[in-house]
């Protein structure tokens, strides 16, 4: 991996805004990524398809580009304007990505990076679902969920998950699985999403080998290993219906162009137990979802809009389905919030690389949603979403639900970090010589249901430090746990409370990394994750808990593990004994 | 995490709405029949009446047969439907295997339909392996299947969305189910059709491959099956997928030079003739500060590359020529030019409704400027009318404006009857020129709940299944496509709905089903032509019946 593209950082804050210099639009420059396929099993992927996405402008326009990979299994993208990238290998042949860690900052790309697009052999899961009287069960869906990581540690949102139909012979193959345990079931209700009739609509599913969700058995699959005769046996037990409709929200002109989409999750276990939409319109906005068993669910409905600004929602909503159908669920559609501002490049005189020109464009912004122990599984489960600037440095976040937001970003190269977080507070006085301001890398950004909140200013600076290294035990022949989680904590007094000061990173090998923090006395202090902790959720950093905060600075300050970091400085082999 | 909600998000947006078990809304018609199985009744198969016009229909009725094979649908409202069984594995007449397509048949308010049988046979199986030259898998790509109709012209077979249902596996496996008996051609990857424009995103487009290594259909061999056939080893070979290109170049303005910065640049076909834009595509794709645009993956062949200004802009670009042949195009110059504005007043006709009325200002006119020659086309849509009808359409290249309105389920009962300049009607749009500006334009808006519904009576021969005759109603003498529409089905009904009272005349056109038109639909184009119809339509159902004479047909060439 390009050792450029690994930073997240956290948050900021800071005293005074210097002297700020914005970007400049004028005169883009164009360069070229380069790339190539590497595969566990060394063998070239030549011929795939590789789709290259950009962020681009003050909403997150997705424009893309494909091209096919050589010979060798490499492909080159020029004449790019110099913004960020992801890359989508989108013709895998049965090959997967590997999984990534989930406090891994989004895989981003710039031009003159060269990617490494590393892919390992999927599983695969193939038997038969029969009637009791071995008697196949022909075109029905059969779904294989991904509910644990391959190291064993518990997924909370089990939305992973990949379909085939029976055939004649009532034979199903699925492909192209990352390792991990697997739970396989014929007829799940979320896998109809193509709205064939069939004839299984409102069944309940059945789960291998021939069970209820709940005495599922679970499937251990291996990179580019088969499970064979993985068989299920039908038990043809209907399901409830759950069904509603959509309300409020009427898009402008009597626009029935988008759709309400609404999700059925499983509580609190978080499984993917059906999606559907709903036709915005004075009657036909129904929803239904068929063949669901008993069971604590959760519904999400949200509905797009041409430019993003325009999308709602509606509150999650729990449901319990117990023996018989629920109906008449009204999903009130809400205006979401956004964040409006500005990102200014400070200008410095202690530039770690004076030619390094970085695009504003190159930074992407994240807002994170603290969430609270009591809410639920769907509250921000897929709303997190990441944003570019304009030419000019003005962005728009969008698509809000209330809560309280810190800004994540992630920045080009090492040289920066994020300063200040600021908006200007209360009402625009023009008259005022300067203006009162908030810090919001202090106190993060609370949003009230479709609140637009103006006028936020992230400052980012030169001279950011970083310091990479590895977790070793302390005493000879000790242990570290399977997950690690490492923290860097400001020393200074003056920094106790500021929140882009903290970093946090979890590590499953033991190495780890903090890029684009600012120059200053850092604290180190590891920490074990407890084991069913899920593995596929971000867990909010202590740091923003004023409580968990102060527990850490106390541990830390114990451990005495303080290292000093002058600006523009790179550390890359600390030894953390643990 | 973004990964996924990317996918999420495409997989919602083919969602459609699986069918509620849940009464019909009040009808008072039945659709009965059975369900047989090689002439034995076939119990316990679901089978589904599909309102035939309605997108994403929230409630498909929908029951199983009982021991006897017998369906009944009770309380039907009136209207065109599809009825279909959905046997995986099974086959049965104009459906295929997964009941994608079923009988059409239309239904009257009181009506009882219930001798329809549906024939169910057993599906033939076909099966193989997809390799490249080198003999490795093409994973996850679905096939393409034509059956050879009577007239030994092949027929596409549905084979569910993107071909899920026949998408081969990570060995290069595929192995389609329930066909009916038949020959057919097997074939994998993509053709560039002749006008016909390719927006590539995620797909490797392989060259268009038919079993066993055939390029073309005529060097194809046929794959032939009986009824429940199982036929092995029908492996096809196919050659390296195709590579797509970029445009790059600069947008200024004709006036003064000066780059035109954040302005969308879309791209169409060059017409086989040469000298019209066929289907044009947009993928978003904006001039920069400088001007400067790169449009992406465009496969090898002749297009125009066009500005396309935001709504209210009042610009237009000529269009510009390039040919992509095996390497990018680079410095393609594209001009702004000023455009000129359509402006008038819309009404409301035939209606003194207040509440009808009050609706002018939900309406939202489209107008479509084409040309005969090579004009960029512009569509200019969502213009407002205020509260007094009146009305601008901004940005309009010079050519030919044709209105319509944009489509709104509930507003879907008002048509755009005639479109007149000063007192002119313009059934053919209204002519203007660069920079003109136009204004007493008059759009006259229809507003009524009538319906037509129609019987087609022929005598002197058959209607062959590969023709289907669809029926246009215009205003007298207006245009083809201003009003509604409808297909006429096995039966020979159709209906026509959402109609202002008036004096319309009935127009028919054939069209096929086919990839291409079927052997004699040039006669059937020339029989249909001199065919019209007056009638007049008030608020309620209004019958028609439409005397089809087959014995005339090729009788006057």
């Amino acid at each position: 991996m390009n050792p450029k593209l690994q930073f997240w950082t956290c948050i900021v804050c800071c005293g005074l805004l210097l002297s700020l210099a914005s970007v400049s639009a004028s005169a883009q420059q164009r360069g070229t990524i380069t790339g190539r396929i590497v595969t566990d099993d060394g063998i070239t992927l030549s011929g795939v398809t590789v789709m290259l996405m950009s962020y681009s402008g003050g909403i997150s326009t997705r424009s893309f580009k494909t091209t096919l990979t050589d010979e060798e299994g490499k492909f080159q993208f020029t004449g790019l304007p110099q913004r960020t990238y992801t890359i989508n290998v989108t013709e895998s042949l049965g090959y997967v990505t590997a999984p990534r860690p989930v406090n891994a900052p989004p895989q981003v790309y710039r031009i003159g990076d060269q990617a490494v697009i590393r892919l390992m052999r999927g599983g695969v899961i193939t038997g038969r679902v029969t009637y009791p009287n071995g008697e196949p069960i022909i075109g029905v869906y059969v779904t294989a969920f991904r509910v644990r990581d391959a190291e064993g540690a518990p997924l909370k949102y089990q939305t992973n998950f990949r379909t085939r139909l029976t055939d004649d012979r009532g034979v199903y193959r699925i492909y192209g699985l990352q390792p991990g345990s697997y739970i396989v079931a014929a007829n799940h209700s979320g896998a109809s999403f193509y709205g064939n009739q069939s004839p299984f609509d409102g069944d309940a599913a059945t789960y291998h080998p021939a069970s209820p969700h709940d005495t599922a058995s679970e499937l251990q699959v291996a990179a580019g290993t088969e499970l064979a005769n993985i068989d299920i046996r039908y038990r043809s037990e209907r399901g409830h219906v759950l069904s509603g409709k959509v309300i409020g929200g009427s898009a402008p002109n009597g626009s029935t162009t988008y759709l309400a989409n609404i999700m059925l999750l499983t509580y609190p276990a978080g499984m993917h137990a059906g999606i559907t939409a709903s036709r915005p319109g004075d009657t036909d906005n129904g929803f239904a979802f068929l063949g669901i068993p008993d069971g604590e669910y959760e519904l999400i409905a949200d509905r797009g809009s041409a430019d993003g600004e325009g999308n709602l929602r509606a509150e999650s909503r729990r449901v319990t389905v117990r023996g018989g159908d629920v109906i008449g669920i009204e999903l009130k559609l809400m205006p979401m919030a956004s964040i409006t501002g500005r990102v200014l490049l400070e200008a410095s005189t202690t530039a770690c690389d004076p030619k390094a020109k970085p695009s504003v464009e190159e930074f992407m912004i994240v807002p994170r949603r603290e969430e609270k122990a009591t809410e639920t599984t769907a509250q921000t489960f897929r709303y997190q979403q990441a944003f570019v600037p304009d030419e000019k440095g003005e962005f728009k976040l969008y698509g809000l639900i209330a809560g309280q937001y810190r800004i994540a970003s992630t920045l080009p190269g090492e040289n920066w970090f994020v300063k200040s977080i600021a908006s200007a507070t209360g009402p625009a006085n023009t008259t005022a010589k300067s203006p009162a301001t908030t810090d919001l890398g202090r106190s993060g950004i609370t949003l009230k249901s479709g609140e637009k909140l103006s006028g936020v200013t992230i400052t980012i600076a030169d001279g950011a430090v970083s310091l990479r290294g590895t977790l070793a035990p302390a005493k000879p022949g000790g242990r570290l746990s399977s997950r690690m989680r490492v923290h860097l904590i400001p020393a200074e007094l003056t920094a106790v409370e500021d929140a882009l000061r903290y970093g946090e990173t979890i590590t499953t090998d033991g190495s780890f990394a903090f890029t684009n923090f600012a120059p200053g006395k850092y604290w180190l202090l590891a920490k074990a994750v407890p084991d069913n902790d899920p593995a596929d959720r971000l867990p909010m950093p202590l740091a923003w808990n004023a409580t968990e905060r102060s527990k850490l600075r106390k541990e830390a300050e114990a451990a005495k593990h303080e290292v000093e970091l002058k600006a523009c400085q790179r550390i890359s082999e600390y030894v953390l004994k643990f | 995490m973004f990964k996924q909600i990317f996918t999420l998000f495409v997989v919602v947006l083919l969602t459609t709405q699986l069918g509620a078990q849940t009464p019909l809304k009040e009808g008072t018609a039945t659709v009965a029949g059975v369900v047989t199985l090689k002439g034995e009744p076939a119990r316990n198969v679901l089978v589904v009446l599909q309102a035939a016009e309605k997108y994403q229909q929230n409630q498909t009725p929908r029951v199983k047969t009982d021991e006897a094979g017998r369906f009944r649908f009770e309380r039907v409202k009136a209207g065109r439907y599809t009825l279909g069984a959905v046997a995986p594995g099974y086959s049965a007449p104009s459906e295929n295997m997964y009941g994608a397509q079923g009988k059409s048949i239309t239904v009257a308010e009181g009506e009882t339909l219930d001798t329809l049988e549906i024939q169910l046979r057993f599906g033939a199986v076909i099966t193989g392996r997809v390799t490249d030259s080198r003999g490795n898998a093409i994973v996850g790509h679905g096939l393409e299947l034509f059956r050879m109709n009577e007239h030994e012209k092949p027929e596409r077979v549905w084979l569910g969305p993107n071909g899920m249902f026949s998408a081969t596996d990570d060995r290069g496996i595929y192995r389609v189910f329930g066909l009916p008996e038949g020959r057919y051609l097997v074939s994998l990857g993509f053709e560039q059709r002749p006008n016909s424009i390719t927006m590539t995103t995620v797909r490797v487009l392989y060259p268009k491959t038919y079993y066993p290594n055939a390029t073309t259909i005529a060097d194809a061999k046929i794959v032939k099956v009986s009824e429940g056939q199982e036929v092995t080893g029908i492996d096809i070979s196919i050659g390296a997928a195709r590579k797509n290109y970029d445009v790059a170049g600069r947008l200024t303005y004709s006036e003064n030079g000066q780059p035109a910065a954040g302005v969308e640049i879309g791209y169409g076909v060059v017409a086989s003739d040469g000298k019209r834009i066929g289907p044009t595509a947009n993928n978003d794709f904006k001039t920069d500060a400088n001007g400067e645009f790169r449009l992406q993956n465009i496969l090898p062949g002749k297009y125009v590359a066009f500005a396309d200004p935001e709504l209210g802009d009042n610009w237009y670009s000529e269009p510009v020529r390039f040919e992509i042949g095996e390497a990018d195009v680079e410095g393609l110059e594209l001009k702004l030019h000023r455009s000129g504005t359509i402006s008038g007043v819309a009404v409301i006709e035939g209606t003194a409704d207040p509440i009808v009325l009050a609706k002018l200002t939900a309406l939202r006119l489209n107008a479509f400027v084409s040309g005969s020659n090579l004009i960029a086309p512009t569509y200019r849509n969502k213009i407002t009318p205020a509260a007094n009808g009146s009305f601008t359409a901004k940005g309009i290249a010079p050519g030919r404006a044709v209105f319509s309105l944009a489509y709104n389920e509930a507003l879907s009962a008002f048509t755009i009857l005639r479109v007149e300049r000063d007192g002119v009607p313009q059934s053919e749009g209204i002519e203007i020129g660069a920079g003109e500006q136009i204004s007493g334009v008059r759009v006259v808006i229809g507003y009524g709940k009538g319906v037509i519904r129609g019987q087609v009576q022929v005598v002197g021969g058959v209607i062959p299944n590969t023709i289907q005759i669809r029926v246009y109603v215009r205003q007298p003498g207006g245009r083809m496509s201003s009003l509604n529409s409808a297909t006429v089905d096995v039966r020979g009904q159709f209906r026509i709905e959402n109609l202002p009272s008036g004096e319309y005349e009935l127009v028919l056109s054939p069209s096929y089903r086919s990839e291409e038109a079927p052997s004699g639909f040039e006669e059937w184009k020339r029989l249909l032509e001199d065919f019209k119809q007056r009638v007049t339509v008030g608020e309620g159902e209004t019958p028609v019946t439409i005397p089809l004479d087959l014995s005339r047909k090729g009788g006057n060439q």
